[in-house]
């Protein structure tokens, strides 16, 4: 890049995947009803004299996430009103969380650093406004949408480029997923992305006193494009002398460009203040230490103990484990090949780079015939491989010492000689794990 | 006429077969057809042979409850399914809702009969219901002067025997007004302890919903059937309900009547003060101890309601757009469109820390002076209104002047007790004039109490309209 | 004491999807500006570390199990309104964001 550094936040909604509706029990399930307007109420119809009742899962759901992410949580917090006027929101006001949102704080880890979260806070979603084809013409109104309990996740502008962003969003998505909260699916928009995008000086640490809102975003890769694209066309502007203006932008993935959507001169007045109609939540130390208890392991600790465990690199074990139920599959075979020395990380290796066709279903006698073959021809027995791991011990009683006296680095040499007695790093897993053995007396 | 008697009589007539729910229901359409026309107190009257028949399904039902069979009317504010629901405005003329309000339900369910919907100021939005599109509600006791409002409209049908008990709501004072205003009594009850779902809203953190009838032992019974928990209002409140109506017969002697001395400030008219005067003598007759006590910042109540009241009613009233019901928003009367616009003035980013957030701490204020008079009173007696019945017109003008009626009503809204109005006497133009008693947090049982030793030993309330 | 012009409370007014006729506005602003003036009298009220009350009930932790209910049938959901093959209608013209 230029001279310039990309100030780039994350808003993402995201749909909960409860059984009934935020705030009545109305069926959650916009996208897979079969009419329009057939899983409505009172009360998300916005009626006169309806009134809300928050649903408890919701709340769970949310501050689940937020322990997982390892959010502070708000023991003490309540719902607000926030008011604007459009046919998709049926009361004129929405009911969400302004100020005391159930988590905050917080960090992501991505490959290019830290992103930190702002906060993780709990509202309704809006129908869903079908815009006439033709000017002047009606716009129709499906209500099943209006009331699903929708969860923000608002980051800090700590994003500085576009494939950070799209390594965000993929994290958090699979941490969503893990914790089965949602289908986080983007195309049917259970899952929304919304990047604000700004440039300031390289080595400048204020914030930008512009930014630009990029809407309308249903895939990660629309995501990436619209944040290069905008990066390009800010830099553009600022390099003649130009600010940016603030405005709301949308992605044109026919023209490849970023659209003008409205200009955003002033911040809406949304007049908040605490819905009456709600008693605040207390949440108490035994419901956290429930959910806490309740959280899996998460995608990021999965790939760490694998390759631990396994040896599989970080970056192939990040590729299988996305979905936890595949994720589980995976370990169970490596799990058995690993009993069976067959070496899982080349495995993983061949699988993610598509040199085998053999997926988690096969038989562990089909994988462990085909890579033992393949080795067979110089991998080292087992015997053999015993001998030298005996020998390399005996012959090296001061790195044998450091090592079970806690210097796990030691390791390293020691399975050196080994390779360096067997002629050969073929097998080196299953090296591995006898030399292990042998080291720790099991 | 039966309907001159209370509901336990007719409810013991009932059950011995003297009479039939038909009789009661005939007695209050004629009542309606006589008097209807010129007190408007109805927006919808049921079709009569629907009435009849829920009356003969009440006469032949094997269970009786306490309300079986017994004709009542609902403040035009709450939905009824099917049943044309306005709540006073043009806005929502059109609107038949799919769904009823709990406390119809709850009366239904008990067996009483729904006669008709009844007027009110739009939105629960007046004092005196006149801002109303269907015409301003007139007192039974003198057609040219207001019923009170907002429920006006119900007030108005218990007087003239349309019915045997009414449903309204306060807000404000919006049951206590016109009940004093009528001749008739009214429980504004704690906030939560009647269920709000249903209730088309005005203030969310005001709204009660309240019975209204010839007596408090009436009220007692339509209280003990309706209140409690209900899981569609989140609000509501999760305590026990208790038999109101067999408690009523606790003595007086020893109990602590608190007078605020603010109460008898000098904007009370004479006849008012003297109506309160021979009140606390009554009240002392029956072995009560008065005691002035005070609450300091009673003059602040009335910009407090109001900021709090027209900021949540403009957020309430941002649905009615004419879309999924109803019709558009320029329907809205102008002192409804006074209300939301300040209402939104209120909120607005630059005003709403100095007027919303203000006005909120200030209802603080008052909750903590009135929490500290109950180490010394039991509760409190003081005036509703600090005037007899307004003649028509007199408060349209001016709508800061209409707010002030509501200087002794809205204290008790603002710290959501609950507050019994009672008929008290008559001016020299033979206008009603009517007291409160203000009660601790979810003491209903002991203001009803204290109101039903009151209605023994004063005539008041059975005074009839001559209409 | 504050007074707010006509164009202001017009303004107010928009927010609240209202619309003031230009002929009654100079009274409508003038009652409203009375109203407010008169309510700006609680800022003679010593509420500096008062804390708000925002509601009144004295319950917390009040929500429903994750469980679904009936919804209402289509014909109660466009028995009011203006409605077309299912859908609520709304003429192009309110929308503005």
């Amino acid at each position: 890049m230029s001279k310039y550094t990309p100030v780039i936040g994350l808003e993402i909604h995201v749909e909960l995947n409860t059984r009934s509706k935020m705030f009545c029990g109305c069926k959650n399930d916009p996208f897979g009803a079969d009419t329009p307007n057939s899983h409505v109420c009172p009360v998300c119809l916005g009626m006169p004299g309806a009134l809300p009742v928050p649903n408890k899962k919701a709340i769970e759901s949310t501050v689940l996430l937020g322990l997982a992410l390892g959010c502070s949580i708000n023991r003490h917090s309540k719902f607000d009103r926030k008011h604007y006027r459009y046919p998709d929101l049926p009361k004129g006001y929405q009911i969400t969380q302004y100020e005391l949102p159930f988590c905050y704080g917080s960090a992501l880890h991505t490959s290019e650093g830290l992103v930190r979260l702002r906060r993780i806070h709990l509202e309704e979603d809006t129908a869903k406004l079908l815009h006439a084809k033709r000017k002047g013409e009606e716009s129709r109104i499906d209500f099943n949408r209006s009331g699903v309990p929708l969860m923000e996740l608002v980051t800090e502008p700590d994003i500085h480029s576009a494939p950070q962003a799209k390594e965000f969003g993929k994290r958090l998505r699979a941490v969503i997923l893990y914790l089965g909260i949602s289908d986080a699916d983007l195309e049917r928009g259970n899952m929304r992305l919304e990047a604000s995008v700004s440039l300031r000086k390289e080595g400048e640490t204020a914030l930008p006193s512009y930014k630009v809102e990029l809407k309308n975003i249903n895939s990660f890769s629309f995501m990436e494009k619209a944040v290069l694209f905008e990066i390009k066309r800010q830099t553009a502007l600022l390099e003649t002398g130009t600010q940016p203006t603030q405005e709301t932008r949308g992605w044109h993935e026919a023209t490849g460009e970023t659209v003008l959507q409205r200009s955003k001169e002033n911040a809406d007045d949304y007049r908040y203040f605490p819905d009456p109609d709600i008693p605040p939540i207390e949440l108490s130390e035994a419901l956290l230490a429930r959910l806490q208890a309740a959280i899996p392991e998460l995608p990021d600790a999965k790939v760490a103990r694998w390759k631990q465990e396994y040896g599989i690199e970080e970056r192939y074990g990040a590729m299988l484990s996305d979905d936890r139920g595949e994720a589980e599959k995976w370990e169970a075979l490596f799990s058995a090949l690993k009993k069976e020395s067959v070496p899982v990380a080349d495995f993983v290796k061949d699988v993610v780079n598509k040199k085998t066709a053999f997926t988690h279903t096969a038989p562990v006698a089909d994988i462990q015939k085909h890579y033992h073959s393949q080795r067979a021809v110089a991998a080292p027995s087992r015997e053999k491989v015993t001998e030298a791991v005996a020998a390399v011990i005996q012959e090296n009683a001061k790195a044998v010492a450091d090592f079970r006296g806690g210097n796990e680095k030691t390791l390293m040499f020691l399975l050196g000689a080994v390779f360096k007695k067997l002629h050969t790093k073929l097998g080196a897993d299953c090296i591995r794990e006898e030399l292990l053995k042998a080291l720790r007396g099991r | 006429m039966l309907l001159d008697r209370t509901i336990a009589e007719l409810q013991t007539l009932l059950s011995s077969k003297e009479i039939s729910a038909r009789e009661l229901v005939e007695e209050a359409y004629v009542s309606i057809e006589k008097h209807n026309n010129a007190l408007s107190a109805f927006i919808t009257v049921r079709e009569k042979k629907d009435a009849l028949r829920d009356a003969d399904a009440a006469d032949n039902s094997p269970s009786r409850g306490p309300l079986s069979g017994i004709p009542f009317c609902l403040k035009d504010a709450y939905v009824t399914k099917d049943l044309r629901t306005t709540a006073g405005s043009a806005v929502l003329d059109t609107f038949i809702p799919p769904y009823s309000a709990t406390v119809a339900e709850r009366l239904l369910a008990g067996g009483a009969i729904l006669i008709g919907k009844n007027n009110m100021d739009a939105w629960g939005h007046g004092s005196t219901s006149e801002n109303t599109d269907y015409g301003a509600v007139r007192n039974p006791w003198n057609l040219g002067r207001v019923a009170g409002g907002s429920s006006g409209g119900s007030a108005a049908a218990v007087a003239a025997r349309m019915a045997a008990f009414a449903i309204g709501e306060d807000t404000g004072g919006s049951i206590r007004a016109p009940a004093s205003m009528c001749n008739v009594t009214g429980l504004k009850v704690t906030y939560g302890r009647l269920s709000r779902y249903g209730a088309i809203a005005y203030a969310s953190s005001l709204d009660t919903v309240g019975p209204m009838a010839k007596s408090a032992e009436d009220l007692a019974l339509v209280l003990a059937a309706v209140a409690g928990a209900d899981p569609r209002d989140a609000t509501s409140s999760r305590r026990e309900v208790h038999a109101y109506h067999r408690l009523l017969e606790k003595p007086l002697a020893g109990t602590r009547i608190g007078v605020p001395k603010e109460f008898l400030a000098e904007e009370l008219s004479g006849e008012v003060r003297r109506a309160v005067d021979e009140a606390i003598r009554t009240y002392t007759s029956l072995g009560a101890t008065i005691i002035s006590v005070s609450i300091p910042s009673l003059s602040f109540a009335v910009p407090i309601y109001y900021l709090i009241a027209t900021s949540e009613t403009s957020s309430n009233l941002n649905r009615y757009d004419g879309v999924r019901f109803g019709n558009g928003r320029e329907r809205f009367t102008e002192e409804t469109m006074r209300r939301i616009v300040v209402g939104t003035y209120a909120l607005k980013a630059g005003y709403h820390d100095e007027l919303y957030t203000r006005a909120t701490k200030g209802r603080t204020l008052l909750i903590r002076e009135f929490d500290a008079l109950w180490s010394s009173c039991d509760m409190l007696l003081g005036p509703t209104m600090p005037d007899v019945p307004y003649k028509l017109g007199a408060l349209t003008e001016d709508p800061v002047k209409m707010y002030l009626a509501d200087i002794f009503t809205v204290p008790v809204n603002l710290t959501g007790l609950p507050s019994l109005a009672l008929p008290a006497g008559f001016s020299d133009d033979n206008l009603p004039i009517g007291v409160q008693l203000i009660g601790k947090k979810f003491d209903e049982e002991s203001l009803l109490a204290a109101g039903a030793a009151y209605q023994r030993a004063t005539k008041w309330h059975k005074k009839e309209p001559a209409l | 004491m504050r007074s707010i012009t006509p164009e202001e409370v017009q303004e107010v007014a928009r927010l609240a999807g209202l619309h003031v006729p230009p002929e009654k506005l100079a009274g409508f602003a003038k009652g409203i500006t009375a109203i407010v003036a008169y309510m700006e009298e609680i800022k003679k009220l010593p509420v500096e570390t008062v804390p708000e009350t925002a509601r009144l009930t004295e319950e917390s932790n009040v929500w429903r199990e994750d469980t679904v209910t009936e919804s209402l049938s289509q014909k109660e959901v466009f028995q009011n309104g203006t409605h077309a093959e299912g859908y609520f209608v709304v003429p192009a013209v309110l929308k503005h964001k």
